[in-house]
């Protein structure tokens, strides 16, 4: 669906070095700290930058995408949206001519639904609510691909629930893929099938999520117990008050071979915390 | 391109108190005189840069990032700008001057001033204003609103400089007094805004958003 191979933009104080996919359905998540580069990533994935490197999406490469294509994609941005001047009843009649499948039914049905008001100017709205009207706008055109830059800042989590309910709905139809950030980790777990991490421009984890939920773990050891620990399997540790904690991606193994050690169940804060702060061996 | 003539239309149809206003002005500068030839000026620019106020609710906001997103090419955004500018420039041009000659027509009926001479002017008028537009639209695609101001403001220092030594100099302003005749100010004008369309084209693509 989307893939940006070796994608480089440099900034005077920040450079974006990128390999990454979107495949077909499947739901891509995006994490990292503020300022890693993920909105950079968006941006350049949808060719809002210009960047070195090859960027495809559907198949062709960037520069030959057009309008037509762009139909095919709904986008969330964490940093724009809708002009603030315009309404939502000048939406529906907006985007019934930019989207020859606008499904303008669903659209007021579930702006009805998230309360978004038709007739005040969408700069007026709260944070979460001009979020919900773009999420609801990217899902109203039958878009193959969704591209959605924290799609859930801002909103409360009966909200959040929402949404990730709809974007599950969104999926039940095949060969749809999203890619997606989201700062709140749970939103990730529960619905994406991997995810990549990126810290100060570059990848630096790509995990199928089952795999990281499933085989990775941080053992939480002492120095003594570390000491004679079988370290092939650690990926990252770190000196903690109580001793060391160390990533691994095979936490059968050492729940088989060192019952004395405390293995938590790995989780995207878990591993993005040591795969950030942590030291490789 | 038909859903961002919308989108423009839509806005401009936001500030529908300012599109009303505009003739109210133009009546205060025109009607009491009688002299409608004055307010020609005013119709010429008030239409050029109402013709452009769209691409400043388009950045707002950091908007032009969304705005790529849809299915909108920047070439197509370009032109899509030139065409809402020729047309809403037409627009407001005719409804402020014809509301303008109707009220200084109603107050001053002792006036021999005919509509088809009105219609004439406004021509020019107009022809002033794609000129402008020509200019104004590269300038607010490149700088956007804010620094388009000081801008425009250093090109008005300019023209009067020009103005004031054209009046002083005898002979170039003979060189300028050579009338020009509609039909060669409009492929001027054609000219001119097709150059300042591939500008334009130029300087979005150019563009990070």
């Amino acid at each position: 669906m989307l893939r940006l191979e070796n994608v480089r933009k440099q900034y005077k104080d920040f450079e974006l070095d990128i390999t990454m996919e979107v495949k077909p359905g499947y739901v891509t998540g995006l994490i990292g700290r503020n300022g890693a580069g993920k909105t950079t990533a968006f941006k350049a994935g949808l060719g809002l930058i210009r960047t070195e490197g090859e960027i495809t999406l559907f198949g062709k490469p960037l520069r030959q995408i057009d309008a037509r294509d762009r139909e095919k994609t709904g986008v969330v941005l964490a940093d724009s949206g809708f002009s603030g001047y315009l309404k939502v009843k000048d939406l529906v009649v907006i985007l019934r001519n930019l989207y020859r499948q606008f499904n303008e039914m669903y659209f007021t049905d579930k702006c009805k639904e998230f309360d978004i008001p038709f007739d005040k100017q969408i700069k007026e709205f709260s944070t979460g609510m001009k979020r919900r009207l773009q999420v609801v706008a990217a899902l109203s055109h039958n878009a193959e691909l969704l591209i959605m830059d924290e799609p859930t800042a801002g909103m409360d989590v009966i909200a959040r629930d929402e949404l990730l309910a709809m974007l599950r709905e969104y999926m039940e139809t095949e060969g749809r893929s999203v890619l997606i950030s989201s700062h709140i980790s749970g939103d990730l777990e529960g619905i994406c099938d991997d995810i990549y991490m990126i810290d100060g421009g570059k990848v630096i984890f790509h995990e199928e999520t089952d795999v990281l939920l499933d085989q990775y773990g941080i053992l939480k050891v002492t120095k003594e117990q570390y000491e004679t620990l079988d370290k092939s399997f650690i990926l990252r540790q770190r000196e903690e008050e109580f001793g060391v904690s160390c990533l691994t991606k095979e936490k059968q193994f050492y729940l088989e071979n060192y019952p004395d050690v405390v293995v938590e169940k790995g989780s995207v804060d878990g591993v993005m915390t040591m795969m950030i702060r942590g030291e490789s061996r | 391109m038909k859903g961002l003539l919308i989108k423009d239309m839509k806005l401009m149809l936001g500030q529908i108190m300012f599109l009303i206003v505009l003739p109210i002005v133009g009546a205060m500068i025109v009607v009491p005189s009688g002299q409608l030839n004055m307010g020609f000026g005013y119709i010429a620019s008030v239409s050029g840069l109402f013709a452009v106020t769209t691409i400043n609710y388009d950045s707002y906001d950091n908007g032009y990032s969304f705005l790529f997103t849809l299915p909108v090419s920047r070439r197509g955004y370009v032109k899509e700008k030139y065409i809402f500018a020729l047309m809403s420039s037409v627009a407001v041009m005719l409804a402020v001057g014809v509301t303008l000659w109707f009220l200084t027509a109603a107050v001053h009926s002792e006036n021999d001033y005919e509509f088809v001479d009105f219609l004439g002017n406004m021509w020019s008028a107009y022809m002033i204003t794609l000129t402008a537009l020509s200019f104004l639209l590269p300038i607010f695609l490149k700088y956007g609103a804010e620094k388009s101001r000081y801008i425009i403001l250093i090109l008005c220092g300019i023209f009067m400089a020009l103005s004031v030594a054209i009046t002083m100099d005898e002979t170039l302003g003979e060189l300028l007094e050579v009338e020009i005749k509609g039909i060669v100010f409009l492929i001027l004008d054609a000219a001119l805004l097709t150059g300042s369309y591939a500008v334009s084209c130029g300087i979005m693509e150019g563009k990070d958003f």
